[in-house]
Formats: C-alpha cells, structure tokens, sequence
C-alpha cells in the first residue's frame, strides 16, 4: 500500500504516488490507484471527456470548465493540476501532446484543432489543406512524426495532414460505418496503424500504414460493449477501448478478440460513470477520464 | 428366359402385398370401422355440423380426415393435436414461406395460422375468419384506422390489401410487397403519361421510390403524400433542391445536403452550432439525412421514422435496457425521447434540454411530494465530493434490471452505498 497512494489533498495541491509498473497488456487487471477531484488550487473538475498521457505527464480536457490540466509525473508521483485556458477554447473534446511538447486540442464547440505552445500559450488554429473541403474532426491522433490524423465526420473519412496542416492521406470509414455508425475514436500504434471505433456498431477498424481503407479489426462487440468512446494501443499491440454507456474497460489481443472485460458502473472510487478517455503510458500507469463522475482515476496495471 | 420372368413377377406380388399392406395400415392405422372416418368424431362433436356446412371447409375435415391433424386418444399437445399448434399446418403446407423469402410475415413464421384462418371451415376463402381487409385489419389497427380516416383514399387498399402485399412471404420484397417499389406502383400508374408527369412537375420519378413521399394507405394531403410535407415539395418546386427537368441529371442536387439545407434553416443550424454538445449526424455532410426526410413523412419534423424507433437505429442498447427494465419510464417507452433530450444540441450532459436532471424530472415530477430524501446544489453525494444529489443519484432514466429504476437488485443496497 505505502507505494500506492500519498495524496496530501484531493483538493488542495496534488501530489499523487504511482508505483511504476511495467507496460500494460493483454490479460493485465486495473488496481485503483486514487481519483482526482480538483485541479492544483482545488478547484473541481468537470466533465472531463479526455485524458492523455506519456510517461512524464498527464494531459486532462478539463471540459465542463472549458481548460487543460496538466499533472507532472515524477519518479512515480503526480504533482501539478496547473490550468491551461485559451479563448479558442470552449469546451475542449481531446487533448494530445505532439513530439516537441505542444498541445493540440479540438473545441467542441468551433469544431477546430487548437494548437498551443508547450506553455498553453495559442499558437495557431489547425487549417487543413488541400483536403478539398470543409473538415469537421470529432477525434484526433498524432504521432510521433507530429502528423495529425483526425476522424473527419462531415466527410466519413480519416484525413492525415503534416504538421503544417498539409493533408498527406485520405482514408474513408468502412462502407458499414458510413451507412449506419459513428466513429468515436481514433489512435495511432507505434508501427503506424490506425485504428477507429464505430461506437454505433461496437467494432474496430484497422487501416496499415500505406492501406487505403479500413478493414474490420473485430466482428461486433455487442455483447461485450455498449458504446464504446475511447480506444489506446500500447507497444505490445494490446487495444484498450473504453464503454461509455457499458461504464467499463475491455482489452483486445493484437488479433482483436477480447482477453478482458475490467470496471463496472458506479459513482464510487474505482468504478465508472459514463467514462470518455482512457490513456496509459510505459510505466503502466492509466488514467481515465470519468466524465459523469467530474473526475480522473488513476489505476495501475497488475499482471 | 420364361423362369426369370416368373422370378420378377413373384418379386412384384411381393412388393405389392407389402406395401399394400403398409398403404392400408397408414390409411386405417386407427382401424376405424368401415365408414366410420369423421363421422365417429361426429357423434359427440355434434355442433361441427355447422362448421361442415360453411361455404369453405378445409379439405381433411370436408372428407372425414379429422386424424389429420388430430390423435384421438391422446397428445402432448392442445386440442389433441398430432403435433405442436405452431407446427401442425406446416405438415401439410411446408412451402407456405419460400426459401429466399426476402420478407416474411411474423405470425406465419411463428405458425400463429388461426391468427388468420380458421382450420376447419368458413364462410370467407381460404377459410379466413373475417372477410377481405378486416382479417389484416384485426392487427393492423393503425393502418385499419389510417386507411378509414384518410381524405384521400388509395383504391387498390379499399379493395383489398392482397392487391399489394403477398399474407405469408415475398419473394421479392420488403413488407410483405408482391414487388419492389417502383415496380409494384408502375403496375397501375403509368410513369410516361403525360399527366403523370406533369403530376411531377416532369421530373423523372419513374424510377425513384415512390413511398419516399406518398403514402400508400392513403392521406389527407392532395397527391397523397405524407401527411407532414417539405414546404418546397408542397409548393412544387423540387428546383430548389434538384437540378430540375431541364438538366443532364435532373435529380442531381444544387449543392452538398449541408448547404442545401442550410439555405433556409440558417438560424436553426448556427444555434445548434453554438452549443458546446452536437449531436454527431448533424456534423456529417449529408446528417440531416440521418433523421428527416426531405420530402414528406407521416411523423412531425419530417423524421423518417418513429423516434424511438429512429433513435434505437444508434442507440439501440439504451432502448434495450428500457425494454428489460421492471419499471417503464413513459417518455421513454412511448418512444418521446425530445422529451428529455435535444436531438441536434445541447450545453447540458446527454443533449438533455435542462442543465439541472432535477428540474428535468421535476416538469413530470413532483418529487418532493412524494419523497423527502434531499437532492440539490446543497446536498453533497457522499460517495463522490465532485457531485451533488439529484434524481439520477439513485434513478437510471431509461431503467434498470430491477423495480423503480434503480441500479441496484434492492433498495437497501442502494440506500447502504451512502447510509453505512
């Protein structure tokens, strides 16, 4: 326990110990680590629809409030909760740190990638080109490189621009997704796959790095899922998608069938209410955006 | 030569006294008396004579056959039934539902028969109970009342509705259709006539689908569209949308759908907008596509479908769990989810249409008339700092597997995770 949790206030400045794990995996169980009420001067969170993380930060799309939060982690410890608020931003949906460290969010409510200095401060808004048309993202990944993929929705495709906003790659949603789904999230493994979820039909799709259509990576997960929100990848190749509406996490093997089913709905630590976003890093710390329960929980990956 | 032909000959008497035998042990296997078949039965079913005098009756009970169907000394089944009641027709018409059907009719799958037909005798053909349309029209009481009620009546359903649609399956179509959509129409209209196409202000319809804007039971619109019309299709002008008659592709669109319809619903779509929750069709190029028609429909707003059946389409697992649910929310059961919710956007969690759950149920309940448990901005949830007390502390608005949707199997477990 004593290398779990030493939190001086929920509210009041953060300082959260996280035991380093190795990287989570298939067949890896969730232990509760702490829940996160408040940002670094106690104010509460709400509805938080997004968390991103690497190994030495947390990003949370602080929604309700219309900011970011960063947390620091530290040899295993969380400290921070510093705010980040910009006027291009209303009600941020996700949040991704790109390679040198600045921040691209998308408003909720103009529909647009903000992109801040690694301080918060505004550098520009994202303006897609040569995409032929008005581009309107509900998701967003970046990779490694900095190239932004983002799940066009007014389009039913994914569209892969540089980092200067160039598009470099169009690749259109499954004809089933157009017809009768909708794609809830996007993320980018390592390797350069891309991979979305059609909440809608509960089922992931997988395009390869030079592919130019999405193939189903499962059969329905109805059954399993109810509406699932946020999907990650870790190095292993493992697929983490979060239920919202199911209110749990389900774990996918590299061949995309199921190997876990973990949390249940509630409004008690440990458990989920209409949970949005999920991330982990190399440390096999993950962090869940639970939104209805206006808070982050952190868990720790036990094998 | 002569002893292989009696060689044969021996075999076929023996073939024959076999399965003479067997022939006469199957039509006898009960060893009724001579000319005892159906009039034994008779003797104590004395008010089947009747039946037996009705205009139609069932060819084995019009011959005594009444062992066709029947064991008469005993079964598992109903009304000594020789099989199970939702199998037994099936035995004699195994082809009543074609391989490849494309649609079926639910009772016949479900061999519910005398839904329709009575299996001894009737006055109507095919010994349905009730004659011509009344016999759908004893489920079908909507389309029953619609088709009675419409000021435009479509002649072909005052007929009968076998004109259209096949009673057991169709091997071409969906709803029962005895063809596809145009095609069945094109059977009585002719889409070259030039009143026709002056009907379509000559756009070429002839191959469009023709309940996309009519009603085929019959409205109370001229035309007989859909009750609920596009204001420029009611006032004929299919150029505002379409390229029009003149054009190479005449049915082709002016503009992507968005602006199309951003043209004349410009406030609606920039307030929508503005909100920070869009519900996602509306963001897609052709979204208010997903939800309304944009000719006509029998629902208000154009929709396409019933709510609850429109919405279910994405949000089938939230209809499913009102379904299952012990306790029926009436919004939700009768399908009106605007009462609740937003269908474009919304600032509020859930495209809810109240930023307080609290005054959202209050518009229906009075709550604290008829419980006393606090709930409020001033009553912390004690298990979590972050909220406050409201009806959805302890309710699922579209149920729960257990009564008063709660979350929980009892109510001593939902009132123990606050009261330790």
């Amino acid at each position: 326990m004593k290398n779990l949790i030493i939190a001086a206030s929920l509210f009041a400045a953060l300082s959260l110990a996280l035991p380093v794990r190795p990287v989570a995996a298939a067949g890896v169980k969730l232990k509760f680590v702490v829940a996160v009420y408040a940002d670094g001067k106690g104010n509460p969170i709400n509805r938080p629809e997004a968390v991103s993380c690497d190994d030495h930060s947390v990003l949370l799309s602080d929604s309700g409030n219309g900011r970011l939060l960063t947390f620091a982690l530290v040899n295993g410890t969380m400290t921070g909760g510093k705010e980040i608020k910009s006027s291009q931003i209303s009600y941020p949906l996700r949040a991704r740190k790109g390679p040198n460290g600045d921040i691209f969010v998308l408003d909720g409510k103009s529909h647009k990638i903000v992109h801040l200095d690694a301080n918060g401060n505004y550098v520009s808004t994202v303006q897609p080109t040569g995409v032929g048309g008005e581009v309107i993202p509900d998701s967003f990944d970046i990779d490694s490189a900095g190239n932004l993929y983002l799940v066009d929705v007014f389009n039913s495709q994914v569209v892969v621009l540089d980092p200067q906003g160039r598009m470099i790659r169009q690749i259109p949603f499954a004809q089933d997704t157009k017809d009768n789904g909708f794609i809830s999230d996007i993320t980018v493994s390592k390797n350069g796959d891309i991979l979305i979820v059609d909440g809608v039909r509960k089922m992931v799709y997988k395009a390869g790095k030079d592919a130019k259509e999405f193939t189903p990576f499962t059969k329905s997960l109805a059954g399993y899922m109810s509406f699932p929100a946020g999907i990650q990848t870790d190095s292993k190749g493992t697929v983490y998608l979060i239920d919202r509406n199911g209110a749990s996490i389900v774990t996918l093997g590299a061949d995309g069938s199921i190997s876990a089913t973990q949390l249940k709905m509630g409004w008690k630590e440990g458990q989920l209410y209409y949970p949005s976003g999920i991330c982990f890093n190399n440390n096999g710390e993950i962090f869940i955006a639970d939104r209805e329960n206006n808070r982050m929980q952190a868990f720790v990956a036990e094998q | 030569m002569k002893h292989k032909y009696r060689i044969l000959m021996l075999f076929l008497v023996v073939l024959a006294v076999t399965f003479g035998a067997k022939a006469r042990s199957d039509e006898n296997k009960f060893r009724l008396k001579p000319g005892a078949r159906g009039k034994i039965c008779l003797e104590c079913h004395s008010d089947f004579q009747d039946k037996l005098k009705m205009q139609y009756v069932h060819t084995p009970v019009k011959i005594g056959e009444c062992v066709g169907c029947h064991s008469p000394h005993t079964s598992n089944y109903g009304k000594n039934l020789a099989a199970p009641e939702n199998k037994i027709c099936f035995t004699c018409h195994p082809d009543i539902i074609p391989d490849g059907a494309k649609s079926t009719h639910k009772v016949v799958v479900e061999g519910k028969c005398v839904n329709c037909h009575d299996p001894h005798a009737s006055n109507q053909p095919f010994h349905l109970l009730r004659a011509g349309n009344e016999v759908c029209f004893a489920c079908h009481k909507d389309i029953a009342q619609q088709v009675a009620s419409s000021k435009v009546k479509h002649p072909p359903v005052q007929d009968s509705c076998l004109n259209c649609h096949d009673p057991h399956a169709s091997m071409k179509s969906t709803h029962l259709l005895k063809d596809e959509v145009p095609g069945l129409c094109k059977t009585c209209h002719q889409t070259s006539n030039p009143i026709f196409l002056s009907q379509h202000m000559n756009m070429p319809v002839g191959e469009a689908n023709c309940v996309m804007c009519h009603n085929p039971h019959g409205s109370d619109q001229k035309g007989m569209l859909y009750n609920n019309v596009h204001p420029p299709v009611a006032s004929r002008m299919c150029t505002q949308c379409h390229q029009g008659p003149d054009s190479k592709t005449p049915l082709a669109l002016r503009s992507p759908v968005f602006d199309l319809c951003k043209g004349c619903h410009n406030d609606m779509i920039n307030t929508t907008l503005a909100k920070t929750q869009v519900h996602w069709p509306f963001l897609r190029k052709d979204g208010c596509l997903s939800c309304h028609n944009p000719h006509a429909s029998p629902e208000k707003g154009l929709l396409k479908a019933p709510k609850i059946k429109l919405c279910g389409r994405c949000h089938a697992d939230t209809i499913k769990r009102q379904q299952r649910s012990q306790t029926k929310h009436p919004p939700v059961a009768e399908g009106n989810c605007t009462a609740c919710h937003e269908p474009h956007s919304s600032n509020n969690s859930f495209l809810l249409n109240a930023a307080s759950p609290i005054d959202l149920c209050g518009k229906c309940h009075d709550s604290q008339k008829h419980a006393t448990h606090p709930v409020g901005v001033k009553y912390k949830d004690p298990r979590n700092p972050n909220k406050t007390l409201t009806c959805l502390s302890c309710h699922r608005a579209h149920g729960t597997d257990y009564k008063r949707m709660i979350p929980f199997p009892t109510v001593t477990e939902l009132c123990v995770q606050c009261h330790t």
